[in-house]
């Protein structure tokens, strides 16, 4: 089984060595060794084209920022690659995504969904579950049992990677909703990790938090990396410099401009990138 | 399929849920199928109702006299004698009833919405809801107590009281829900302007709420003029028709239940036309409250 | 100035005249409290403490013991509550998730609330016209006396009375779970069997369960078509199929019977003790909501 649902492999010499493939060739550095790749990608709401044929690839173990004024189709973009527009009836899908050789849109919404992890602008911890519970959500969604060792060590490495764990350590079972604003959304990045999903995606991760909760989450990103691939949605120019290796410039649906954060930001080529790092919209 | 060169190990418990995939999808499809049976299965009792009320109720019994003449004596022929009484009572305990139980029970909404006195309130809450699930026919047995014991006689008077006491709760929570959904703009704006508590009430927040108020209304208009119960200890009953405040008075569900378990055939007749005659007037007042709450929101 | 102090003092009788309609409700609730409470305790020294704990109940030698009727009637709530839950979990579920919005799911909606402004009576009725039959049948089938009415009858047309009141609310809180909560249980591969199972009910619980106790104090009070249909014997049901009564339903029998004081007294009883779990009920109802906040 299964056969049926994911393409044939596409052979890795031939992938990696395509990089003359397509227009966006000429406009990025092609990360060395990327994880996920986007061909032609348009998402559209109720035939409304909302991003048009965005070629892109992402760096693994890197953070990538995409950044663009609100409304130019950055959220999304990584929605479509949480294939959150399947919960869209109005929303329609063209083009490929690949997950390392996975094509997301042949395979199954819930396969592609434990694969790849999402945080929300707004935390959203389940309040019907205690913190401990909340790290296990997606085994307990799963359907998946586990054991009572395998459990505890799964919320302590989880909340460790995702800086909890000497805060929550004792509250382990209170409810997830009487935490801070910057503690959910750890929590909510823990509940991700604990899956073990190859790709975090963070839609504006802190733009519902204060500058302390911020600064915290951005020191986790940075940390994180190492372990997974990241790819975050930001609206935050200055967190994208601070934070990022690879930025990812989106306007009116087109991606625009994506080369290593330092380049983008001292010399960048569009004048429309130039213009938004400016202040000049968005 | 499992392993596709994937990068990393993983591990081997959330790998197994991949296998699991296609059983998880099918218990889905299960679960909403199940929903979709279930919820469409309400249509049978509802549809066996409306049937069976019209085809013994509707087509049997109408004729032109069934509004017009009182009540068959037991054995009487078919098709002679109607509801008319009845239709009359239960007109002049409709429009009593609202009488007493519309304005109290909206000024008693308005005072639990907007009073500072937050705890009184609150406890004027429970206090309505306790009321409002108190069975009708303890209602009717504190007005048996109060009005028909000391007075003497079961009469139209005590039946719309009792009428009222179960209008009045729904109307009351109703109002104060509705009331509440007023955007505090609008009512800020009328106090900015000078006015009164009075007339910002009157003026700006009754217009305003006025179609859910109507709607909370015909809901407990519905309710009171379908249950049977309170009026076996108010109303009573009588073959005649009657005005007077101090009689007792015949009512549609009284009439259908008491002879319905008769065992008189045509009494039996005369319960199904009136319970036709009952069920269109219930849903006609709730399809006119619906489109009223619509044209509004 | 003049008018001024007209306004003012027009403001403070408005404001009087709704404290005055308000404090109505806990006057009319302690009017019927009192009133009631009067006339049962004032012969509670002829009927006794056996009252609350007997189940014989002979007007005939002044033996009162509501026990039977306790019995029926929480035994016929907790039969049609027992029925309803599944249809009311699947519409509220279906209505307020699955098809939320869709022209199906608003038919649906109008189709329950078309069934909960049916009159009790007609529902009476229909129950002792469509469904005793049928039960009559099934008896005869199983060896039992054919009365068709019993306690299972009533409970099965209580069961399609209290289904809109539950099913409603839970269609409310169902639809009122925030989508970004969903959304996240979707993001963690979740199929919509799980997220209502582990996201959705567990958010909407409180809801869902305020509005069974609706159901079931609907199910307490409801008289007229129990009366019907529930075969009015003062014992306990014998079998699935047995006739009894509930606290209700013999009010509305016997009330016009009562001769004697006691006798009356001890009916009134029950009414008292209706309004009593009536509080009870709201109470815990309250209770469970403002846990939830």
């Amino acid at each position: 089984m299964g056969q049926n649902k994911f393409p044939k492999p596409i052979k890795k010499a031939s992938l990696n060595n395509n990089l003359s493939h397509r227009s966006y060739a000429s406009k990025i550095a092609s990360p060395p060794k990327y994880i996920l790749r986007a061909e032609d990608l348009s998402v559209g709401f109720s035939g409304k084209t909302v991003l048009n044929k965005i070629n892109m690839d992402v760096a693994e173990y890197a953070v990538t920022a995409i950044m663009g004024p609100s409304g130019c189709g950055k959220s999304t973009f990584i929605r479509a690659i949480n294939r959150m527009h399947d919960l869209d009836d109005k929303a329609t899908v063209s083009g490929k995504l690949y997950l390392r050789k996975d094509d997301l849109f042949a395979a199954s919404a819930m396969e592609v969904r434990r694969r790849v992890g999402m945080v929300f602008q707004k935390p959203n911890p389940f309040p019907s579950m205690t913190v401990a519970e909340n790290v296990l959500a997606g085994y307990t969604l799963n359907g998946i049992s586990l054991k009572r060792h395998e459990k505890e060590q799964l919320v302590e490495e989880n909340l460790q990677k995702a800086a909890l764990w000497s805060e929550m350590k004792d509250r382990l079972h209170d409810r997830g909703n009487f935490l801070s604003g910057g503690q959910q959304q750890r929590l909510c990045i823990a509940r991700s990790l604990a899956i073990k999903v190859e790709i975090l995606l963070l839609d504006e991760p802190t733009s519902a938090l204060d500058p302390l909760a911020t600064l915290k989450i951005e020191n986790l990103i940075q940390k994180l990396k190492k372990e997974i691939t990241i790819l975050m949605v930001t609206h935050n120019t200055g967190q994208a410099s601070r934070i990022s290796d690879y930025t990812a410039f989106i306007y009116l649906g087109e991606l625009i401009e994506y080369n290593k954060t330092k380049k983008i930001f001292t010399v960048p080529k569009d004048k429309r990138t130039e213009r938004y790092l400016s202040g000049k919209f968005g | 399929m499992k392993e596709q060169g994937l990068g990393r190990p993983r591990d081997i418990r959330s790998l197994a849920g991949y296998g699991n995939i296609a059983r998880r999808q099918f218990k889905n499809r299960l679960f909403t199928g199940l929903c979709l049976f279930l919820s469409i299965l309400v249509v049978i009792p509802l549809a066996t109702i409306l049937v069976v009320v019209i085809k013994k109720g509707g087509l049997n019994v109408l004729s032109a006299g069934f509004f017009t003449e009182i009540t068959p004596v037991p054995n009487a022929a078919f098709g002679t004698g109607g509801i008319a009484n009845s239709l009359v009572g239960t007109m002049l305990l409709c429009v009593l009833g609202s009488l007493l139980a519309v304005p109290l029970g909206i000024a008693a909404g308005l005072y639990m919405a907007f009073s500072k006195r937050k705890k009184f309130c609150d406890s004027l809450y429970f206090f309505c809801n306790t009321l409002q699930s108190v069975p009708a026919i303890v209602t009717g047995i504190f007005v048996y107590t109060v009005l028909v014991k000391p007075f003497g006689s079961f009469s139209l008077f005590s039946a719309a009281i009792a009428f009222a006491l179960v209008m009045f709760p729904i109307i009351a929570l109703a109002t104060a829900e509705i009331v509440k959904l007023c955007p505090l703009a609008i009512i800020e704006a009328s106090y900015a302007l000078g006015a009164s508590f009075y007339k910002t009430i009157v003026k700006v927040v009754l217009p305003y709420s006025a179609a859910g108020i109507v709607n909370g209304f015909i809901v407990a208009l519905a309710r009171s003029a379908g249950e049977g119960a309170f009026l076996l200890f108010t109303a009573f009953g009588n073959p005649f028709i009657s005005y007077s405040l101090w009689q007792p008075t015949s009512a549609l569900p009284l009439t259908i239940f008491q002879f319905a378990i008769s065992p008189y055939e045509n009494w039996q007749e005369i319960a199904w036309g009136a319970s036709f005659v009952l069920m269109a007037l219930v849903l006609l007042v709730n399809i006119v409250s619906k489109l009223i709450y619509r044209k509004k929101f | 100035m003049k008018s001024m102090m007209n306004r003012k003092r027009a403001d403070r009788l408005f404001r009087g005249g709704l404290f005055g309609a308000a404090f109505l409700i806990p006057a009319v609730l302690l009017g019927m409290l009192l009133s009631l409470g009067i006339i049962f305790f004032d012969e509670f020294s002829e009927i006794g403490f056996q009252y609350f704990f007997s189940s014989d109940w002979d007007p005939v030698n002044e033996r009162y013991g509501i026990i039977v009727f306790v019995v029926g009637t929480f035994l016929t709530m907790f039969l049609a509550l027992g029925f309803s839950i599944p249809f009311s979990l699947a519409i509220s579920i279906f209505t307020g998730e699955i098809m939320y919005g869709t022209k199906i799911a608003t038919l649906i909606s109008q189709l329950l609330s078309i069934i909960s402004a049916i009159p009790s009576v007609v529902m009476g009725l229909c129950g002792l016209f469509v469904l005793t039959p049928i039960m009559q049948d099934i008896q005869l089938a199983l060896g039992y006396p054919p009365y068709g009415t019993g306690f299972l009858s009533a409970s099965m047309v209580l069961a399609i009375m209290i289904l809109p009141f539950s099913a409603f609310l839970g269609r409310e809180v169902i639809s009122l779970v925030p989508k970004d909560l969903k959304e996240a249980a979707y993001g963690l591969g979740a199929t919509r069997l799980e997220v209502i199972r582990y996201v959705i009910l567990p958010y909407a619980k409180s809801g869902i369960i305020s509005g069974f106790m609706i159901s079931m104090s609907r199910a307490i009070g409801e008289t007229i078509a129990v009366t019907m249909l529930i075969g009015n014997s003062n014992y306990f049901p014998q079998n699935i199929f047995g006739t009894t009564n509930t606290m209700a339903s013999v009010m509305a029998n016997e009330f016009s019977e009562a001769g004697s004081d006691v006798y009356f007294s001890a009916i009134v009883g029950i009414g008292f003790s209706l309004i009593i779990i009536s509080a009870l009920f709201s109470l815990t109802a309250r209770k469970i909501i403002k846990n939830f906040y």
